[in-house]
């Protein structure tokens, strides 16, 4: 067994896989909970199940699970409290995920995360910049978006996938955001009144955003777990999988899952049979799983989606790199007017990312995601 | 306070409490602060939510832990005290 065979069951509330845990799978175990971000969830079902973490461990799964408790009890609070100055201040924005998956969560110190980001109603967005002004809220410099006051950050969106970031994006995937407004729905996260994105629209978000970011959280298949465990109308994802062109994400994101440990409805495994991988999607998805915490091969899987080969190209190159100023994102301290430098900056550091994957392909190393422990 | 007294104590309004796996914790509105309780101090809070005396919140104490009254009745004291000295409750 895996180590993300152990931990998706473990999060996912199987106490007993980690009552059967010894000293030494523990040691091994630890790290790579951190790594995960998985200590606050981890924590919560242990202590839930009444199981005794080992001395030392269960002192600071505690304080990251209380950390992560009032840092996103607190913001979602303050976002409530932003949203009251708005008129019909809980149908002006729409909570996306991860904050939103909270509701699957037995509590909110189980799932970090790093800001809140909001989908912010066309019309809305200047009002709503003015209420988080009034708050004590400002951007960031060179991320308009984001907005924070020091401890909290709100990442504002008003387009879905960061399709105005990457143009070419469109190519491989989109989601509409008019569509998923239509089908949100008013929902209390931690007392809050928001909207939220449908529960399809949130598993085709939820395996698209972990597509991304190369499927380094196992917390995003713990997401996706919850939602298939929830139930899906799954004529409806598939429906919308087609015509958003997100039909390859959600079914790397499903094997994904299978291969962690996780559990699959049948209308799932029936998408699967259905969508064959091709020999090379199958090899770089098998790659990524084996460097699940190192490596960046997400947006090039997520070109398979693209039929055009021209086009497939184009989107690659405009990922690798963007316009100037997404990629003096990149690059904070290089000074706006030098930004052509950015593009030289680019180049090194893909070429260093490059010969850090290429070592990874020759060595193989032992300490990756797909570790033996048991 | 007098430990054992019936003296009820009030939650001030416009907090926030959730409760946790082992314990639970307050935000506050007005200071932006999250303050968190463990399992015997959240028990209290919910006792104060409740509007229970403190009597018989340590008596509820007792029930639950292995505490002497004496003991339960220390505790509830020196939580109390650190809810009105950070303005949780109001006398």
């Amino acid at each position: 067994m895996t180590l993300s065979q152990v931990l998706l069951p473990a999060a996912l509330g199987q106490g007993q896989v980690l009552a059967a845990l010894g000293a030494a799978q523990w040691r091994a175990l630890a790290p790579e909970v951190e790594e995960e971000g998985l200590e606050g969830l981890l924590f919560q079902r242990c202590a839930a199940a009444s199981l005794v973490l080992p001395p030392g461990l269960g002192r600071a799964w505690r304080i990251s699970y209380r950390r992560t408790a009032g840092a996103n009890f607190a913001a979602l609070q303050r976002l409530g409290q932003v949203l009251a100055g708005l008129e019909a201040g809980g149908e002006q924005v729409l909570l996306l995920p991860g904050a939103s998956l909270l509701l699957f969560y037995p509590d909110p110190g189980c799932r970090p995360m790093d800001d809140l980001d909001l989908l912010v109603r066309p019309g809305t967005a200047v009002a709503f910049r003015a209420q988080l002004a009034a708050a004590g809220f400002a951007p960031l410099p060179r991320h308009p978006g984001l907005w924070t006051d020091g401890e909290l950050a709100f990442d504002l969106h008003e387009d879905l996938l960061n399709a105005a970031r990457i143009r070419t994006r469109r190519f491989a995937g989109w989601m509409d955001p008019g569509e998923v407004w239509a089908d949100s729905r008013l929902s209390r996260v931690e007392g809050v009144e928001l909207r939220v994105m449908g529960p399809e629209d949130t598993a085709l978000y939820t395996a698209v955003h972990a597509l991304r970011h190369s499927f380094g959280r196992l917390t995003w298949f713990v997401d996706l777990q919850y939602l298939l465990r929830a139930g899906l109308d799954w004529g409806r994802l598939e429906e919308k999988a087609r015509r958003f062109n997100l039909v390859r994400p959600l079914v790397y994101g499903l094997l994904f899952l299978r291969r962690a440990g996780g559990w699959l409805p049948d209308p799932a495994e029936a998408l699967l049979e259905r969508t064959p991988l091709r020999p090379g999607e199958a090899r770089l998805l098998g790659r990524i799983y084996g460097d699940r915490l190192g490596g960046e091969w997400g947006d090039v899987l997520w070109a398979y989606s693209i039929p055009s080969l021209g086009r497939r190209c184009w989107f690659l190159l405009e990922t690798c790199f963007p316009q100037p100023k997404v990629l003096l994102q990149v690059f904070p301290r290089l000074p706006a007017p030098l930004f052509p430098l950015a593009y030289a900056l680019r180049l090194f550091q893909l070429m260093g990312r490059g010969g850090r994957q290429l070592c990874w392909l020759l060595r193989r190393p032992s300490s990756t995601a797909d570790k033996k422990i048991l | 306070m007098t430990p054992g007294s019936p003296r009820v104590w009030q939650v001030r309004p416009g907090l926030l409490y959730r409760a946790l796996v082992d314990g639970g914790m307050i935000y506050d509105g007005e200071s932006g602060k999250v303050h968190h309780l463990n399992a015997a101090a959240a028990q209290v809070w919910e006792g104060c939510q409740r509007g229970a005396s403190a009597a018989e919140l340590a008596a509820a104490l007792c029930s639950r832990y292995a505490v002497e009254s004496g003991q339960a009745q220390a505790d509830v004291e020196e939580v109390l005290h650190y809810f009105a000295g950070v303005r949780l409750v109001l006398p």
